[in-house]
């Protein structure tokens, strides 16, 4: 470890605040269970669809932004340098994605109650196999996500405990609480407690930038040391370089829209004008929180040169742990900072688990094992498959730990994949000649391509995964909508005689 | 309704193939159009890609990164205005292009689910 790194020590009063914090999710996840309407996968799964602006507003944004926005995005930014302000960009583009595709989504799951993303996939296009394999990308990606907020989850828990315990207790801690309040309210816990997590999240980030601009000469000194000792990190992009913000802007622009606790979110508000508000407020959330990652890792660039790359996934713990002991004041703003960020990873982790369950349970048991479970022994399914689902990641949490794995890399075969489901949302909801064939092909061939170039830059057989400075899965998603678009106009499908072409 | 309740009692007797003719696809796609949309606006979509493009510093050489303003290099400024732009006009499509035209907040128990959607027995 790089010797000017400090140590971050919280002392007990952390860790009170720390165990108050889950004793609130704790009676949020039994109030969530007293409230429950009836035992229906709506009511478990998508809150029964009854969330108004706050609790909307709260959800979506403590969803999207976790505990890899305050920890991987800022190790990214630490090192990669300006070129990594694509990232404000690309969060905002997530929401103006949703533009595009939502308002048609959730007039149909209002029509038709859709519990799932791939509800809609199955309506539209009629395929088992397309549905199958939006679920396996959908659950491969989430699966990614879970598990990166539990990598998450054991750097916060050892930062905030001053190493009183260890990575694995604090996953294992953070997890069994998760796992109790999501299996006792399911979404509407999920939900509540997301709306406490999203209020600390943004206090937190106000008392970060507010920190960040005024102390130890703010943004002005930290410019002034990197130019001192890595200038060409202030430089904009190159060739290469802006062809990679091209193909990044793609892929999480367009990926992070699929995410399907997003997309559930959708159609678990209250109605059109909540959701509309909803994602207004939700546009501008990156200039406070991804820009906020972003100015983490540029000070850290110049405080803590020449840390690892392991190691720049704890820049914000490091930056912010260095102004702990100047004050009482600032003491407890830290504490409530890493509280948030705690936050921020519980509210992602237990969203995408609930997705992983709702999928699974509605899209796969229910259509291809049991068609006459009742809802009863759909809900003990999902839960129960959802516990199994935890108890591997887990042990691939300590795996990634034993090996080095960085959360980044993370994130990027999470999104590699997910965004393959492209084509069928964005062309699926205007284009009635689009054929299934059409989509489950494209899917497919950029899904393999995608692995092709991923597991030979993997294996050293060619030296980059981002062939001319453009990632794998973006060279997936072009092969996918050409193919999309291409069979369709040559081999368009069908429409009843009734509808004119 | 896509599939029918009579007709997923018998649904496991059928080859996958069959599924198809069972959805309502005219129904689908009836329902689907809201009263109005961001994307029937054609302005939307081409001062989205021309924010984006503005975003992206290819106008610039990279040797720019020198000059500092607010302690931060000019060009990443450009970058989070075309940020605060995009956002602007996404919330604008929100708030003012986006129109369902049947569901407004409140009327959210009217919504009864589709079973044979849902999943949910009936």
């Amino acid at each position: 470890m790089n010797t000017s790194v400090p140590e971050v020590t919280f002392g007990p009063g952390a860790l009170a605040v720390l165990g108050g914090y889950l004793v609130v999710m704790l009676g949020l996840g039994l109030l969530g269970r007293l409230k429950q309407k009836e035992r229906s996968l709506r009511d478990f799964y998508l809150g029964g669809s009854t969330f108004g602006f706050a609790v909307l507003f709260l959800t979506l944004f403590a969803t999207q932004y976790s505990g890899n926005t305050l920890l991987g995005f800022a190790g990214r930014s630490y090192v990669q340098g300006a070129t990594y302000i694509v990232s404000v960009t690309f969060m905002v583009l997530v929401i103006t994605v949703f533009m595009i595709y939502a308002p048609r989504l959730f007039r149909l799951a209002r029509r038709f109650g859709y519990i799932t993303p791939t509800d809609f996939v199955y309506h539209r296009f009629g395929s088992h196999a397309l549905r199958v394999l939006c679920v396996v990308l959908l659950c491969w990606g989430l699966a990614n996500y879970v598990l990166e907020q539990l990598v998450a989850m054991g750097h916060g828990v050892e930062a905030i405990s001053g190493g009183r315990m260890s990575f694995m207790q604090g996953v294992l801690l953070l997890v069994g609480v998760m796992l109790i309040y999501e299996s006792l309210g399911g979404m509407r816990a999920v939900a509540w407690t997301d709306a406490v997590q999203g209020s600390l999240l943004l206090c937190g980030c106000a008392v970060i930038l507010y920190t960040l601009v005024t102390a130890d000469g703010g943004l002005a000194a930290a410019s002034e040391g990197i130019r001192a000792t890595a200038p060409e990190r202030l430089d904009a992009p190159d060739a290469r370089g802006l062809r990679t913000w091209v193909s990044t802007l793609l892929m999480l622009g367009l990926g992070v829209a699929l995410y399907p606790h997003a997309i559930q979110r959708i159609f678990a508000a209250k109605g059109e004008k909540s959701l509309r508000r909803s994602l207004a407020a939700m546009g501008f959330m990156p200039l406070g929180t991804t820009l906020l990652a972003f100015l983490i890792g540029f000070i850290a660039l110049s405080r803590f040169p020449g840390l690892s790359q392991l190691e720049s996934d704890k820049v914000t713990i490091y930056v912010l742990g260095g102004l702990i002991d100047r004050s009482p004041v600032m003491y407890w703003l830290i504490v409530m900072v890493f509280a948030a960020v705690v936050a921020a990873i519980m509210s992602t982790a237990d969203s995408a688990l609930l997705s992983i369950g709702s999928m699974f349970t509605k899209d796969i048991y229910k259509s291809y094992f049991r068609r006459e479970a009742s809802a009863r022994e759909m809900l003990i399914v999902g839960k129960t498959f959802a516990w199994g689902i935890m108890a591997i990641l887990i042990l691939m949490a300590w795996v990634s730990l034993e090996t080095e794995s960085s959360i980044w890399v993370l994130i990027e075969l999470k999104l590699e994949f997910m965004v393959q489901l492209s084509p069928v949302f964005m062309l699926g909801v205007y284009w009635r000649r689009m054929p299934a064939s059409a989509v489950l092909t494209g899917m497919v061939l950029g899904t393999f391509l995608t692995l092709v170039i991923w597991c030979g830059a993997a294996f050293d057989v060619w030296a980059t995964r981002s062939p001319w400075g453009v990632g794998a899965g973006v060279w997936g998603l072009l092969v996918n909508y050409g193919i999309c678009v291409g069979w369709t106009v040559l081999r368009p499908a069908k429409l009843p005689a009734t509808v004119p072409a | 309704m896509p599939v029918g309740h009579n007709a997923r009692s018998v649904a496991n007797t059928k080859r996958l193939s069959d599924y198809e003719d069972e959805r309502d696809q005219d129904a689908f796609w009836e329902a689907i159009r809201p009263a109005d949309e961001p994307l029937r606006h054609r302005w939307f979509l081409p001062a989205v890609i021309l924010i984006l493009a503005v975003s992206v510093p290819w106008y610039l050489p990279p040797s720019v990164g020198g000059r500092l303003a607010a302690g931060l290099p000019v060009w990443t400024w450009i970058t989070i205005v075309c940020g605060l732009a995009l956002a602007v006009i996404t919330a604008f499509a929100s708030l003012r292009l986006w129109r369902d035209g049947a569901d407004e907040d409140g009327d959210a128990a009217s919504d009864v689910a589709s079973p044979a959607a849902s999943g949910e027995n009936p």
